[in-house]
């Protein structure tokens, strides 16, 4: 993020910085993200999710994003990245045979963990987009 | 027919998170700055857009106690911005319609008229709480679409006792 057009947010580096106007929202937002990255799911497979989701949203990723479709994946990573996938673009293509593929890998636990990791990540990727400076060109 | 049946409370299998989630959305709409009926326009314009039923169904009693009625919910449509909504809604719907369709490519005027309506703190609340409605819509529909159900008014979100 290279500043945003938010008052008092002009130097944000990240939408945690301009997240930082509204300490009362930003500390529960954070024990949030906390707890899905200390629940079931490994941390891993969490960061390649948020990773896609920011890149299919468009804003910076800071790590490579495998191709969905890659032979090098194993089948539990390939199927939470379909679903991660069809969760940003459209989640009315999430059909009941991909949800049986993706608890053919995980329990409900982890679902539970997964579906609300990736709508924070498609949230703040959202935010992030919108707030970020435009370009002054 | 699902040979891995999912239940309706199933965000309840991780209760840390949950909980969680609910300590931030209830400090969203219940102990935010921005008014109840401002943030039920965003929500439900999500709602609309996303196609989630049961956000399209539910309504803060907040909201209405704060004064948005039924009336004015019916006119959250994709005709808003000739309607006879106030500016503010129309100002808000357009932020929900930018950040769901193409976030990158908000307009120098809606920023204009979102300084205008809103202060630094409450563009945070409102745009966090348009991503967390879109996300958890989402979940909603990616758990199996919830079928049309009637209208039905629940109490505004708030802090778990």
């Amino acid at each position: 993020m290279e500043g945003s057009w938010v008052p008092g947010a002009e130097r944000a580096r990240s939408i945690d910085d301009v997240l930082a106007l509204r300490p009362d929202l930003a500390e529960p937002l954070d024990d949030l993200k906390t707890k899905l990255r200390t629940g079931p799911v490994d941390a891993e497979l969490l960061d390649v999710c948020e990773a896609l989701v920011r890149q299919r949203i468009g804003v910076p990723v800071t790590r490579a994003v495998p191709d969905t479709a890659s032979a090098g994946l194993d089948a539990r990573t390939r199927t939470v990245l379909f679903l991660a996938e069809q969760f940003v673009i459209d989640p009315h293509g999430i059909d009941v045979e991909l949800r049986d593929a993706v608890l053919d890998h995980c329990s409900l636990a982890e679902l539970a963990t997964l579906v609300q990791a990736l709508a924070v990540f498609d949230a703040l990727a959202r935010m992030e987009a919108v707030l970020t400076r435009p370009d002054e060109e | 027919m699902a040979r891995h049946p999912i239940p309706g409370d199933v965000l309840e299998e991780n209760p840390v998170a949950a909980a969680a989630f609910w300590r931030l959305y209830g400090t969203l709409w219940s102990h935010g700055t921005v008014d109840q009926p401002t943030k039920e326009v965003a929500r439900l314009r999500n709602a609309r857009t996303t196609g989630c039923n049961y956000c399209k169904a539910v309504r803060f009693q907040g909201a209405r106690d704060q004064g948005l009625t039924e009336a004015r919910v019916e006119l959250i449509d994709d005709d808003y911005a000739t309607s006879t909504l106030e500016e503010r809604d129309k100002v808000v719907m357009a932020l929900v319609d930018t950040m769901l369709q193409d976030p990158h490519h908000l307009e120098d005027h809606e920023r204009e008229a979102l300084l205008a309506e809103l202060d630094a703190g409450q563009l945070v609340e409102l745009t966090l709480g348009i991503g967390l409605f879109h996300g958890f819509s989402k979940i909603a529909v990616a758990l199996g679409p919830p079928p049309e159900m009637p209208t039905m008014v629940v109490p505004t979100p708030d802090w778990p006792r």
